[in-house]
């Protein structure tokens, strides 16, 4: 570790810094720890949410551990815009396109969330807030981890700070049920996906991302039954993987954490883990292990197939809003695997990143529309009671009209209608699935592979159109039975103003954030703006061909991310 | 009178100047109505008014632009603004924001500034609650179906195409009748399903031609309605491939247009719709379905129209005879109407997918058409309802007596829906007809002659279901002495009223206001309606000549394919094979230049 590398991580590194410092203070400020009450007067919170009479709550330190939470956060973002540009580092990090993206992302992600979360108050704030920045610096780390360990290190950081916060969120029996399931189906799937990071080590004989890609690439013959060896790995990270994003045969569990959590944490959880599964598939599979492709895009077609028809199908039952929601977010896990599956199918090459971007791209739509939703669900809450069920809503549109309108977009979106964001999310996951060319030696059928699981796609987003609707047609069609008390704090609501303001402006000016999930497929380092990107990567977002027939697949794109990052790394 | 000016100033002096204010009339008229419900603050009084004030401007200016558009002057654009919309960030995916008038949508253009006109003046009294955003939604709406006809961006289209559902759903859902909440979700659901598939056919045709660019240098991906088109003409696309696409975008036109096993959704919708949802419904966003066919399925996809032509055929006229039967059966004059709808556009399809000079410019008048003869009639419908609180043809009887007035327009409406010589409907369905027969006994022979003679001679039936159902109803409703509601309710004149003081029901102010006859207000919305209804049938040339150039250059390929399809069989006296589909797979297409991109590495 050089100097230079502390000034790379410095974001991440303000981050934990903030997170241990408010947990020390955390510490020392609350003096009677583990009396009750938590809240001064009134009816012992069950959920954790001080009524709004309370102000913030009986600690006068959780304002200022929130307001610290911010300022770092804020750092952090000004330590990313001032991001040295990346010289050929001999370090096990990225800091190509999507490691700049996905940070900002995190850190974004991470506000919201703080917001959202904002009247949380109990001794806890302390916790809760160290906890979620570790999440989000660990969301980070994935983002810029070129190395096994460090990868499975910055997962685990998302991982524990989860349980801690999972944990505080509620005191009944439902959460505790919930936590435990989560924790140890969580460490059962960091398990699994140790053994196959071991498997991969014994492949490869490298920790290090690129040393793995050029082991592996098909161009060196491997011992006999190492091959098999690489096999065993990739099957077994993408099930590893799988429980972060919540796919199908590893997604038992987001139902039942998600009813028996808050909505702040249903939050965290189907965005920050879900990302960082996503980031990390990308780097293992597409960046690490292009010479598995003729096998891993089927096992991920597949499993996207399943997943998205097993969320939607699943969702149209659910009368609980987290449970709900929680399908929800699985179902739409399917579709970025569908994106995933055209990267691994394009072989490696820089068409490979256009699925990338197109993942990265729906990865975005998806988080602000989930963010928001959760954020106006938690805005009409109560201090002793969320807003769970689907019936709740019912006339919200004639008695909360503004929240009504927020949830609406957020539901627009995740349908996928155009006017908002989730079109263009759709639009390039489709488009790219239909524009899949196979590589050179693979056969032809692939390519109706992914027609078809384009079609099941559109056939999918109808269904999902569906219990979308259903939110919508409940607020606006239904008679009000109760006026919501909105109680979850204005943090809550400038969240959802802010999430369905972003929808709406990515919904009729993509064009921005569009180019910058494309770039994942330009220039590797982080601050480059200035440089044209490569003509040929970027003149669509649709593979090309021609560069398929330049030869392996590692040489194909000298200009492209995995080329990069591969001789950085060495 | 800005756009008067124009039709002074732009004349010789600056083709460039005309040019460009034509682009930024069309664009104020397709973002006013948005600015409206954007800007538009106030109560229910201040918010009809703006409405109204808004969709009579752009009625204005749309009519001050169409004046612009030249008889036979060849398959020109208007008003086309051309500019990048995701590309200008860098974007790879070059979407622009392109709009232009074509002789395809000019006509569908007015008929939708000019509904909208009807929709708001038909709310005018009977929207009481949340009636601010009623007519922000109505004006939301506008700009949706305006915007679809304008598209030039493949992707643009799609976007107005699903947009228009959103303003739709609540109108149905909130202002709609008992069983509204069920009629907008199924409304939305129905639709959505099909436009998910359409929108994949769409892609596949802007990737197929991606692709069909052997050398990759040459490559360009573009989004645009008129490159794909002429693109598609050079090289038109694999005859198989071209089937599936055909089937992708049938999923999404036919469950709007609808065609017959499809449109389940349409009759609840109509039912439960809000007036001016209904009108809105019949008059614009049906013609959706119809113009996505006629902009795509069949410019684009000439060999697989030419193949599935039977078929296409034979579910129009389904359709046609299907919609006359069971709207023989209501007793609900609106469910009546709406299941005449599925007749009428049966018809249009017909005629469309006919693949007949002259069925198809016929087909696409009969769109305006019904569209200014169902929309009229389902405000009619709206009026009666407002007075009577019911709909059951039952329930009325002798309201001509009553209420005069109402009972001519209504009849004006009823005989050009039902195709009297003089009225638009006639202008629309004869050539339409004409045409369908014309490809029942076309030289040389059709390998499927027997069936399209039989489809054209079956087609006849749907016009004389079509009179026998309207013209009971009107008989049923109008005609006789009150009975029913009518002789219930007291008549507004002044006799009666001597007469009938004592009567229960004039203590009730409603049913004292119940057989005024129309309004005023009422009076405009329905000339709006039936003014042009006149001017298409007796001058339908005025019409013809302004479209016919442009459809004639669209629908260049697929004439082409249907006469190749039909001609070849004959002439090579192939053996007769078991599949036509297969045989026409097998047959060399059109274009030697084809390229699949399916063997495209």
């Amino acid at each position: 570790m050089t100097t230079a590398t502390l000034r790379l991580l410095l974001p991440e590194i303000v981050l934990i810094a903030a997170a241990v410092a408010i947990y020390m203070g955390g510490a020392f400020s609350t003096g009677k720890r583990g009396t009750v009450p938590i809240c001064r007067d009134g009816p012992r919170p069950t959920f954790g949410r001080c009524p709004a009479s309370h102000k913030w709550g009986l600690s006068p330190f959780s304002r200022l551990w929130r307001w610290i939470a911010g300022g770092a956060l804020l750092l952090a973002a000004i330590a990313l815009l001032f991001h040295p540009t990346v010289t050929a580092a001999a370090e096990p990090l990225h800091f190509d396109q999507l490691a700049r993206l996905t940070r900002w992302l995190a850190l974004g992600f991470g506000g919201l969330l703080l917001l959202l979360s904002s009247r949380l108050c109990s001794k806890d704030t302390s916790e809760q807030v160290g906890s979620l920045l570790l999440t989000v610096a660990g969301l980070m780390l994935v983002a810029v981890a070129g190395d096994l360990v460090l990868l499975f290190v910055a997962l685990e950081l998302i991982s524990i700070p989860t349980y801690v916060l999972l944990y505080l969120g509620r005191r009944d029996e439902a959460s505790q049920e919930s936590t435990a399931k989560y924790f140890f189906l969580s460490v059962l799937a960091s398990a699994i996906l140790l053994y196959g990071f071991s498997f991969l080590y014994g492949a490869a004989g490298s920790t290090e991302l690129a040393a793995i890609r050029a082991a592996l690439d098909g161009t060196k013959s491997l011992p006999p039954g190492f091959s098999a060896f690489a096999k065993l790995a990739m099957a077994m990270i993408f099930g590893g993987l799988c429980f972060k994003i919540a796919a199908v045969p590893f997604h038992f569990y987001a139902p039942d954490v998600y009813q028996g959590t808050t909505h702040p944490n249903a939050a965290l959880l189907s965005v920050v883990p879900k990302a960082a599964g996503f980031v990390a598939m990308t780097r293992i599979l597409v960046v690490a292990m292009p010479g598995m492709t003729p096998h891993s895009w089927q096992i991920v077609l597949a499993v996207a197939a399943l997943t998205m028809t097993f969320g939607n199908v699943m969702a149209l039952w659910q009368d609980n809003l987290r449970r709900l929601l929680a399908y929800s977010s699985i179902a739409q896990a399917g579709y970025m695997l569908i994106a995933l599956a055209v990267a691994l199918a394009a072989g490696g090459g820089a068409t490979a990143w256009e699925g990338v971007a197109a993942m990265t791209f729906y990865l975005t739509t998806y988080a602000v529309a989930t963010i928001g939703a959760f954020a106006v669900l938690e805005h009409l809450g109560r201090p002793d009671r969320s807003l769970d069920g689907v019936d709740e809503l019912a006339g919200l549109g004639a008695t909360r009209p503004a929240a009504a309108a927020v949830l609406a977009v957020c539901m627009f979106s995740l349908a996928g209608i155009p006017p908002m964001a989730g079109f263009w999310g759709k639009l390039l996951v489709f488009g790219g699935a239909l524009s899949v060319v196979p590589p050179a030696g693979v056969a032809e059928g692939l390519r109706w592979w992914f027609v078809g699981a384009a079609i099941l796609g559109a056939l999918n987003a109808a269904v999902a159109a569906a219990y979308y609707l259903r939110i919508v047609a409940v607020m606006y069609f239904r008679t009000p039975l109760a006026t919501p008390r909105a109680q979850g704090g204005a943090g809550a609501w400038w969240a959802a103003v802010i999430c369905a303001l972003a929808l709406l402006a990515i919904g009729v000016y993509p064009g921005m954030l569009m180019h910058e999930t494309e770039r994942v497929s330009g220039q590797p380092s982080a601050r480059d703006i200035d440089a044209k990107p490569q003509a040929a990567a970027n003149q669509s977002p649709i593979p090309n061909p021609q560069s398929l027939e330049e030869g392996p697949p590692l040489q194909s794109a000298p200009g492209s991310g995995v080329a990069a990052t591969t001789t950085e790394g060495l | 009178m800005q756009a008067s000016r124009l039709h002074f100033h732009g004349r010789r002096d600056a083709c460039i100047t005309k040019a460009a204010t034509m682009s930024a009339l069309l664009l104020v008229i397709l973002f006013l109505p948005l600015a409206g419900a954007l800007l538009l603050h106030g109560d229910r009084q201040w918010m009809r008014l703006g409405a109204l004030v808004v969709a009579i401007t752009v009625f204005v200016l749309t009519v001050c632009l169409v004046a612009q558009y030249p008889a036979n002057g060849g398959d020109e654009l208007i008003g086309s603004t051309n500019v990048s919309w995701l590309g200008s960030t860098g974007a790879a995916i070059n979407i622009r924001f392109h709009i232009a008038l074509d002789g395809l949508s000019l006509w569908l253009f007015v008929l939708t500034s000019l509904l909208s006109v009807v929709a708001v003046l038909v709310s005018w009294e009977a929207i009481a609650d949340r009636a601010s955003l009623y007519y922000r939604l109505l004006l939301i709406l506008e700009t949706g179906m305006l915007g679809v006809f304008v598209a030039r961006d493949i992707i643009l289209f799609y976007i107005f195409f699903e947009f228009t559902l959103i303003p739709l759903f609540f109108l149905i859902g909130l202002w709609g009748g008992q069983d509204r909440r069920r009629a907008a979700v199924k409304f939305f659901l129905f639709t959505l399903a099909g436009s998910v598939l359409t929108f994949l056919g769409l892609l596949a045709i802007v990737l197929w031609n991606y692709y069909a660019e052997i050398d990759p240098a040459q490559r360009v991906l573009t989004f645009s309605i008129p490159e794909l088109t002429e693109s598609l003409r050079i090289r038109s696309m694999e005859p198989t491939l071209q089937i599936w696409v055909f089937l992708a975008l049938f999923a999404g036109f036919a469950i709007k247009t609808p065609l017959f096993p499809l449109h389940t959704w349409l009759p609840l919708a109509h039912v439960e719709a809000p007036t001016a949802g209904s009108v809105i419904l019949a008059g614009v966003l049906l013609k959706v379905g119809t113009y996505g066919f006629a902009r795509f399925s069949l410019p684009m996809l000439p060999q697989a129209t030419a193949m599935l032509m039977p078929w296409l055929l034979w579910i129009s006229l389904a359709g046609v005879i299907y919609g006359a039967l069971v709207a023989l059966a209501q007793s609900d004059i609106k469910r009546l109407v709406a299941y005449s709808s599925v007749s009428h556009l049966g018809f249009c399809m017909l005629g469309l997918f006919a693949v007949n000079r002259l069925s198809i410019q016929g087909g696409v008048l009969q769109m305006v058409n019904h569209g200014l003869a169902t929309g009229g009639l389902f405000a009619v419908i709206g009026m009666i309802y407002e007075r009577f609180h019911t709909r059951e043809i039952g329930d009325f009887g002798g309201l001509a007596r009553r209420m005069p007035v109402l009972a001519s327009f209504t009849l004006v409406l009823t005989l050009s829906s039902i195709a009297l010589p003089g009225l638009a409907g006639f202008a629309g369905e004869f050539p339409l007809l004409v045409g369908v027969f014309q490809r029942g006994w076309a030289e040389p022979a059709a390998p499927h002659a027997i069936q399209f003679q039989t489809i054209a001679v079956l087609s006849l039936s749907g016009v004389v279901l079509g009179a026998w159902y309207m013209l009971w109803m009107f008989q049923r409703v109008f005609f006789g002495a009150p009975h029913g509601v009518v002789a219930k309710t007291p008549s507004f004149s002044p006799r009666v009223h001597a007469g009938g003081t004592a009567s229960p029901a004039l203590d009730n102010g409603q049913a004292d206001n119940s057989t005024r006859d129309l309004s005023p207000r009422e009076i405009v919305c329905l000339v709006l309606v039936v003014v042009p209804i006149f001017w298409i049938g007796l001058q339908p040339r005025f019409f013809l000549d302004r479209m016919a150039p442009t459809l004639d250059d669209l629908m260049k390929p697929v004439m082409r394919a249907a006469e190749e399809r039909g001609g070849r069989r004959v002439f090579h006296g192939l053996p007769a094979v078991a599949k036509p589909q297969a045989a026409g797979v097998g047959g060399e297409p059109p274009t030697p230049q084809f390229q699949s991109s399916i063997s495209d590495p």
